[in-house]
């Protein structure tokens, strides 16, 4: 109820009277200008995502039953490219792919689970250092983690050099189950980021709540665990949704074990000659409708929940101390996890590049010749720079419209455009890059375009775009937790005290936000600038990206020298990594940074067990919460 | 220390160009004025869009950029050494066979490309029957000996530039004392296991040894047949020759089938590293051809640089761009010598397949392939 300044009831009616005819009709224009305003920048945001996102998958997935549309085929409806893909086996790679999906994404989820449950509510050693770890497994290619896995297990590997060579363990790991646990490894991040906010944000309020009303701890957690199912299944799909696109261990793993997966059947339609981009589609199709299966699924299992859990009134739980025992199993659970997922594939492909051939594990059979032989090789410096300025610009792009995105889809998920927003993004997480490098052919070397002045195929432009469009939907899911997780009443707050639509992010969003974006951005520079299938199609002739180059001195390198070239590549994107982080505690300004230092609050004793808590209450601490550390 | 050089540039105003029309999330309108970075297309600079006379004279005075997609080790050397001696612009697309031919076949009826040059002409073959390449053209820079001459089609579509052996039996002497000299003999349970390829429908040149089984053994059934029986007995199938190598080194496997001038470079630095020819192998043509589609500006400097590749100038930087890989190729211009590593090709039971006959057949055979024996 609104009142006067005497105290009198304000109807609309008395609103609208008081304010002078002029100003008010100032007001609806100024109304109408916003919401027109905020109309075309929605359009704008729509058109982007349709250019970007939508047209060139469309092009390459509708020769599933069109193919003579692009000139791939004489027919302009034909059901032939589903029934020739499924005789070329689509069926079965398709279970192969749901199947090692379904167990990396369980893996994933219980990794990212004891992981977060570690950092978020437990004070064991070494739980600071998990964000840094998990960045370094996003990081590092899944196709590098797979030879780092046959380096070792390999007849000619390191456990063969140690004398531990078994053909069983070379049969588990080179087979589905090391499928499925390397693409688990690989997705862990993703989960982690999904469920680490809310494993951190819902204990405080909540579990006071279930405590001040008598509840022991087991009640506390029987309330607060149904509420990760959202983010649970958030973490589910989109490993899910990753293990069912990937490529790397698809051509490595997969491809050698007689496991064929589905990306694979893919990558053999279009490599064939005449390509079969009729067939191609198909299995793009496929890989679709498996992740929108998996999303229908999760959107059924939440309908009607809300993500919104943190808002400027939260509160953190106060992290258990778990004694010596429980910080050995804490820490035993990590070095178990990192190791398996970083530290093991590291090993063998590090030792592979410095191990000579043949010779086994001993200290006269480690060289550094291969390292050495690279320094032989000249004009890589033009490629690394072009891919380090067009990952930079790129880079931003992609966690600027991730953002406007992600913001989009936690505004309006239970809205029909947001539904099929989200849907649209986390399908085209599943889609290779090369359906995206080849829709682009399609789509932007039309003649019609060429001839109307629009001639974008063969450009660093298009290039850029479908560098954006292939990291977009990666990137906004990331962000999309904390998004989720930014109340709204933090914005009106700030409203409320005279800040306006921009400062009110800049100052009171922003710093919330400031470290889940930088990380985004640096997922997003480290993923484009190795980037392979869509450099390979669409670099301008004349231009090389760093991953072609890369792939041109393996052809002609000795195998050792190619995993130094790998070893080194990625320890590059590491070291820009790193070098951001460091520039980013530097100057970045206090607010934004201090998350790592709460304040400690004091509480009222809670429950039955008086105790005096040292709960983490500030802001900035659920910014931490935010990214998941603690 | 060898040299390994790729190609380098300044990115700098591209980027610029790029980044103010993603970072400000350019439509497409403002990415197509950004697109001026696409200096001189082919397309856009058709001075000679008709064939007129004066168009064509046009054409052989104006130097607009010659789009070279090429596969070989050695095309990088290759366009920089015409680039020099012509002055003509020339823009490479290195990557594998595979890579360029599905670009190629993406661009359809708007081909960005005004030479391709690969091994294998199955291919090629089949980019004639759809009217891609230009007809009737030889270089005049060099004659060819009788091995090259056998692979020069009917119509000239295509220009053979040297030749080398599809699948040869790259093996471990470490472990194979006595390599096989029948290509049956891999049935045998001597080899169960222990035999691994390259993937046809992934690695262009394995087609050619794939067809060209079939063609020794009778027929595609044939062929099915034994393929079958290796795939029974074990076969290994790997996506390209690198990675078959690898797995060759690793132990996983005793003997690999891959092409023979990346089986004699792996000899050169992997000393128990052998490489045997089994009863028949089959040839493996380099093939440059000429785009049909592109402006006649273009298709004459094509043809410069068909020219440029017959010459002594050209055959000498084939022998010597990819010393440990694709330069070790049997020449089939008269008065170049092949490279020291290459064995006489006398000594090696080869034929010579029909590309018009197994090219068109690429598709359904690879698909057999893929069903059977990579899945199978």
């Amino acid at each position: 109820m609104v009142h006067g300044a005497r105290g009198e009831r304000l109807t609309p009616s008395v609103l609208t009277a008081r304010r002078p005819p002029e100003q008010g009709l100032a007001l609806k224009f100024r109304q109408a200008g916003r919401h027109s305003s905020v109309g075309l920048a929605r359009l704008g945001v729509a058109a982007v995502v349709v250019l970007l996102l939508v047209v060139p998958p469309a092009c390459f997935l509708i020769q599933a039953v069109s193919p003579r549309l692009f000139n791939q085929g004489t027919s302009w409806l034909t059901w032939s490219n589903v029934s020739t893909a499924f005789t070329d086996g689509l069926g079965r790679a398709l279970l192969d792919s749901v199947a090692v999906s379904l167990g990396a994404g369980l893996l994933a989820v219980v990794c990212a689970a004891g992981l977060a449950f570690i950092s978020e509510r437990t004070t064991a050693p070494g739980r600071r250092l998990f964000v840094l770890a998990l960045w370094a497994v996003l990081l590092v290619p899944s196709y590098l983690v797979a030879v780092g896995w046959e380096e070792i297990v390999l007849k000619s590997g390191l456990l063969a050099s140690m004398g531990l060579w078994n053909h069983t363990i070379q049969r588990t790991v080179l087979g589905p189950i090391g499928v499925a646990f390397v693409l688990g490894f690989k997705g862990t991040p993703f989960a982690y980021f999904a469920l680490a906010p809310s494993m951190g944000a819902l204990g405080g309020d909540i579990e006071s709540s279930v405590r001040v009303h008598g509840g022991g701890r087991i009640d506390a957690l029987r309330v607060i665990a149904p509420l990760l199912l959202p983010a649970i299944m958030s973490g589910f799909v989109i490993v899910f949704a990753e293990s069912v696109g990937d490529f790397g261990v698809a051509t490595t793993i997969a491809a050698s074990a007689h496991f064929p997966v589905a990306t694979y059947t893919l990558y053999e339609s279009i490599s064939t000659f005449p390509a079969n981009f009729g067939v191609a589609a198909v299995v793009g199709w496929s890989l679709i409708g498996t992740v929108a299966l998996a999303l229908l699924l999760q959107n059924g299992l939440m309908r009607s929940r809300s993500f919104a859990v943190v808002s400027g009134r939260s509160r953190a739980s106060a992290p258990k101390t778990l004694g010596r025992v429980g910080d050995s199993m804490a820490l035993g659970f990590a070095v178990a996890f990192f190791g398996a997922s970083l530290g093991v594939p590291l090993l063998g492909v590090v030792s592979s590049s410095l191990l000579v051939p043949f010779k086994g594990l001993h200290l006269s059979s480690l060289t550094l010749s291969n390292y050495k032989g690279l320094l032989g090789v000249s004009g890589l410096s033009g490629p690394i720079r072009f891919s380090a300025e067009i990952g930079l610009v790129c880079g931003l792009a992609t966690v600027t419209l991730g953002a406007v995105l992600a913001r989009t889809m936690a505004s309006s998920r239970k809205g029909i455009g947001g539904k099929v927003l989200d849907m649209a993004l986390l399908v085209a997480v599943a889609l290779p890059g090369v359906v995206f490098a080849a829709g682009y052919i399609f789509a932007y070397n039309l003649p019609f375009l060429a001839h109307a002045g629009i001639d974008l195929y063969g450009t660093v432009p298009l290039l850029g775009m479908a560098y954006v469009a292939n990291a977009v939907p990666q990137s906004s899911r990331i962000m999309l937790g904390p998004f989720s997780q930014i109340h709204d009443s933090l914005l009106h707050a700030a409203r409320v005290h005279g800040a306006g639509w921009a400062r009110s992010w800049r100052s009171g969003v922003l710093p919330l936000l400031a470290r889940p974006l930088l990380w985004a951005a640096l997922l997003a520079f480290s993923g484009l600038f190795l980037e392979l299938p869509i450099s390979e199609l669409l670099a301008p002739p004349g231009v090389v990206p760093v991953s072609v180059a890369i792939l041109s001195v393996l052809g002609k390198a000795n195998i050792g020298q190619g995993t130094a070239l790998s070893v080194l590549a990625v320890a590059f994107t590491l070291g820009v990594v790193g070098v951001c982080l460091g520039l980013f505690h530097l100057l970045a300004p206090p607010g934004w940074r201090h998350w790592q230092r709460p304040t400690p609050v004091k509480e009222p004793a809670v429950g039955n067990d008086a105790q005096t808590a040292a709960l983490p209450g500030s802001a900035s601490t659920i910014q931490a919460d935010l990214v998941g550390v603690s | 220390m060898r040299k390994v050089k790729v190609e380098s540039f300044a990115p700098t105003t591209a980027i610029k160009i790029a980044g103010s029309a993603l970072a400000l999330g350019a439509a497409l309108t403002a990415c197509s004025n950004a697109s001026t970075t696409k200096s001189a297309s082919p397309t856009t600079v058709a001075a000679g869009s008709s064939t007129t006379t004066a168009a064509a004279a046009a054409a052989s005075t104006t130097k607009v950029p010659l789009v070279v997609y090429a596969a070989e080790g050695y095309d990088q050397a290759e366009v920089k050494a015409f680039q020099a001696a012509t002055g003509i612009p020339t823009k490479l697309e290195d990557h594998s066979t595979g890579t360029l031919l599905t670009k190629i076949q993406a661009e359809g009826s708007n081909p960005q490309w005004g030479v391709f040059w690969s091994d294998g002409d199955g291919a090629y073959a089949a980019l004639d029957k759809q009217g891609m390449l230009l007809k009737g053209f030889e270089p005049d820079t060099g004659t060819l000996n009788a091995l090259g001459q056998k692979e020069v089609p009917a119509d000239k579509s295509y220009i053979p530039t040297g030749i080398t052996v599809a699948g040869a039996l790259v093996y471990n002497s470490s472990v194979v004392s006595a390599p096989p000299t029948s290509w049956a003999a891999l049935t045998g349970p001597a080899w169960k296991g222990k035999v691994g390829m390259n993937n046809p429908a992934i690695s262009g040149p394995t087609y050619s040894f794939v067809a060209g089984m079939m063609n020794q053994l009778g027929g595609v059934t044939q062929g099915e047949q034994y393929f079958s029986q290796l795939a029974a007995n074990g076969l290994h199938v790997y996506s390209t020759n690198k990675v078959t190598l690898t797995a060759l080194l690793q132990g996983q496997i005793n003997a690999a089938i891959v092409q023979n001038s990346a089986g004699i470079g792996f000899e050169y630095k992997y000393p128990q590293i052998k490489v045997a020819y089994p009863s028949m192998v089959t040839a493996l043509p380099g093939v440059l051809g000429i785009d049909d589609k592109v402006s006649p500006a273009e298709q004459a400097e094509a043809k410069q640089f068909a020219d440029f590749v017959y010459s002594p100038a050209g055959q000498k930087v084939m022998l010597s761009g990819d010393p440990h890989g694709d330069s070790l190729f049997f020449p089939i211009v008269n008065g170049t010598s092949q490279h020291s590593l290459v064995p006489q090709l006398s000594s090696i039971p080869i034929q010579f397949i029909n590309p018009y006959v197994w090219g068109p057949q690429e598709g359904t055979i690879n698909q057999w392939f893929t069903a059977h024996v990579v899945n199978g």
